[in-house]
């Protein structure tokens, strides 16, 4: 079984975020300034030892695949912006690539939303609009992205390089890019591509041309797991706050009909959800997650995977979605236990030997 | 062939024939009769005690809240909730987050169940619970004992369940009019027959503390150990010889499974349950607990002093197919009778039906 852990790259400075946010602006400056807002709420979520890193820095994305590897993790898919021949938070891709360092496996996901106010890639308090070119668009973006789909490090399966498309409901003529994009795929040495659609918190309208589908959790659930109870509000000072329950969203993850019209499936798993350091009282917290319980779902899933979805590939929301409170990486409350969860979960279904073999002890102090 | 031939009784072959006025008298005789029959009949049934209508389980919807301290009980909640979801229409379950109670009033439930015990509460939360028009019922995590805190919660609701049967005297000083013992069953997704390795292997598995009795009982036992391998899960163990204590807070499912036979005492009646899911032989030390929802002798075995352990560990040691049959009832029981199916049933029997 093959873990992919999403990865946002936003931990480092870019001019557009210190425009819109102020200067200096990194995620970090979202996961610092949360509080607690009830009683049991666990604010702000501190990385181990204070490790506030920058991606620009290739120490810190060295120490991520050392630590990933270490715990069984197969491996990451970055996060993609592109917006109309316009790259962001493209920094920590580069510098991968062009150092040949972390020796770690990864692919991509096009998080093609626009950027809001309200983080929520809705269509208020833009601050960059996700646009969409034609056949010179596809062509630029295709060759932007050619480097990483030739890296030998690039994850792949029958030899096209695994891409992901966020929200490709809002791609226009969406079916002839992706054919376009084969086509330069074949023109360009490689056997295509491998498509992937994400079924996120959104509607999902039917498609051509993908290869598979991927569960984006807890969203997928959210918007589309038959939840309509799982949703309470606690009164916070007079207003309204959303939480929901750990556990219903993976009771309702794992008894999930594993048919979608016929598609390929691969699982999806949820370490956590709190985007209040973002939101504040205007976001919604989960309550009842624990490493714990975390490894007990996902090995359940990963069970899932491999027999009753007969996919080599699970992905896990997230790596370090530290102010949506979707990360694996070790922080000062539970220091590594959520990796933990994640080795034990391959041990216990049999899958931790045909990850990485040779992987290293845990590691916690980036070689600087 | 006249008219008379043809109307005689024929007192020859398998039809009795009659004539049609006789027919006739006789139906109406028989009408009439069984008219007056199910008059009386209905008359009768009214003077006698009517039993109220049952109240169908799968129209009603659940409020489950979870107040379980800790994480331990955390797959407990789930089993429950789960079961509920088995036999009524619809489960919502929650944690006892601050303001849950606003759940009350957004989904107007038919029943109000907290399963776990006061620690969480805030004074409006309470507030809301007291003045809500429902049926409301507790089901405790009070096994290793209670408090006046406690007391106070079981108030609010108009059914106490409680894991420990010498609680019940207190809930109901308290101000709760109607109380029950009803254990929480063994989790039979963790508590089950399997094959374990040497490590959890052993003739005999101590179940308490060193002391006080534990060091007494081992003291009646010890000519019976020589020579065998023995583990003790509690506190107090390290410094006995020939005993193996088995590390703090470690899983003890797959020490059931490994031990031949397992001796405990002053332990919550869920840790029988649990055993008796693994099918493991065990003697339990005697406790009124025990009584209400298994039967010593026949599904567990129970001692009361320290010479009857003794006696009774000879004795099944001797006759190794009478402790597989108790076992085997117990590992039986353990699904058809008391799982958490059964206990679910009865909470809801209990609040709907009774």
């Amino acid at each position: 079984m093959k873990l992919i852990a999403f990865l946002l790259p936003q931990f480092h400075v870019i001019p557009e975020n210190s425009l819109w946010w102020g200067d200096g602006f990194t995620e970090w400056t979202n996961t610092r300034k949360a509080v607690p807002l009830y009683s049991g709420h666990q604010q702000p979520k501190e990385p181990l030892e204070q490790y506030y890193y920058d991606l620009t820095n290739a120490a810190a994305r060295n120490w991520q695949a050392e630590v990933a590897k270490a715990y069984g993790i197969y491996g990451f898919c970055y996060y993609h912006y592109w917006f109309k021949g316009k790259l962001l938070l493209e920094q920590p891709l580069k510098h991968i690539m062009t150092s040949g360092k972390p020796d770690f496996p990864f692919c991509l996901s096009w998080a093609n939303e626009s950027w809001t106010r309200k983080w929520d890639g809705g269509e208020h308090e833009v601050l960059i609009r996700q646009e969409y070119g034609d056949e010179q668009d596809w062509e630029n973006h295709f060759y932007e992205l050619l480097d990483a789909f030739k890296d030998k490090r690039y994850i792949r399966i029958g030899n096209k390089p695994l891409f992901i498309i966020y929200r490709p409901g809002n791609i226009p003529r969406c079916e002839e890019m992706l054919q376009f994009w084969n086509t330069l795929a074949l023109q360009n040495g490689l056997d295509g591509i491998y498509f992937v659609r994400t079924l996120g918190g959104f509607d999902i309208p039917g498609q051509g041309g993908f290869d598979a589908n991927v569960e984006f959790e807890p969203h997928y659930t959210f918007a589309h797991g038959n939840t309509e109870r799982l949703w309470n509000y606690m009164i916070i000072d007079g207003q309204e706050h959303l939480v929901f329950d750990y556990d219903q969203v993976w009771l309702s993850i794992l008894s999930r009909s594993p048919h979608r019209n016929g598609g390929k499936i691969f699982p999806g798993a949820y370490v956590n959800w709190d985007n209040t350091p973002r939101l504040g009282k205007r976001g919604q917290s989960c309550i009842g997650a624990s490493p714990h319980k975390f490894g007990w779902y996902l090995t359940k899933q990963i069970q899932r995977a491999r027999t009753l979805y007969q996919s080599e590939f699970l992905f896990i929301n997230a790596w370090n979605e530290w102010a949506e409170g979707a990360f694996l990486e070790p922080d000062q409350q539970h220091r590594f236990r959520y990796l933990e969860e994640v080795k034990k979960a391959l041990e216990q279904t049999g899958s931790l030997s045909s990850v990485h073999s040779g992987a290293r002890q845990p590691v916690f102090t980036p070689d600087e | 062939m006249n008219k008379k031939t043809k109307h005689r009784i024929r007192t020859t072959g398998k039809a009795i024939r009659l004539h049609p006025r006789s027919r006739k008298l006789i139906a109406h005789t028989v009408i009439r009769a069984l008219k007056n029959i199910n008059t009386k009949q209905q008359n009768l049934s009214a003077d006698l005690p009517q039993p109220a209508r049952a109240v169908e389980f799968k129209k009603l919807r659940v409020l489950l809240v979870s107040a379980m301290p800790g994480e331990e009980l955390w797959q407990t909640e789930q089993l429950i909730a789960d079961q509920f979801r088995l036999l009524t229409k619809e489960v919502i379950a929650i944690k006892a987050f601050q303001s849950f109670s606003t759940a009350l009033a957004q989904l107007n439930p038919d029943l109000l169940l907290v399963v776990g015990s006061d620690t969480s509460f805030s004074d409006n939360d309470l507030e809301v619970i007291r003045r809500a028009n429902l049926k409301k019922a507790i089901w405790l995590t009070d096994s290793s004992g209670t408090s006046s805190s406690t007391g106070r919660l079981t108030a609010l609701f108009n059914y106490v369940f409680t894991q420990n049967m010498y609680h019940i005297p207190f809930y109901q000083h308290s101000g709760s009019n109607s109380v029950l013992y009803l254990p929480f069953a063994a989790d039979q997704n963790l508590f089950l027959p399997k094959y374990v390795d040497e490590a959890y292997r052993c003739d005999l598995l101590l179940l308490g503390d060193a002391l006080p009795t534990g060091i007494v009982y081992l003291h009646e036992l010890s000519p019976l150990l020589s020579g065998c391998k023995v583990y003790a899960a509690g506190q107090g163990w390290e410094d006995h010889p020939g005993i193996i204590p088995v590390a703090p807070g470690a899983e003890l499912q797959d020490y059931y499974n490994g031990a031949e036979t397992i001796i405990h005492w002053g332990q919550p009646p869920l840790r029988a349950f649990q055993i008796a899911s693994c099918g493991a032989v065990q003697l339990a030390e005697d406790h009124p607990n025990l009584y209400a929802y298994m039967n010593p002798g026949e599904d567990i075995i129970t001692f009361h002093t320290r010479q009857e352990l003794s006696e009774k560990l000879r004795y099944y040691r001797n006759h190794p197919e009478s402790a597989r049959a108790v076992a085997t009832r117990a590992l039986w029981r353990s699904t058809y009778d008391y799982s958490f199916m059964q206990m679910a049933a009865k909470l809801l029997h209990t609040v709907f039906n009774s």
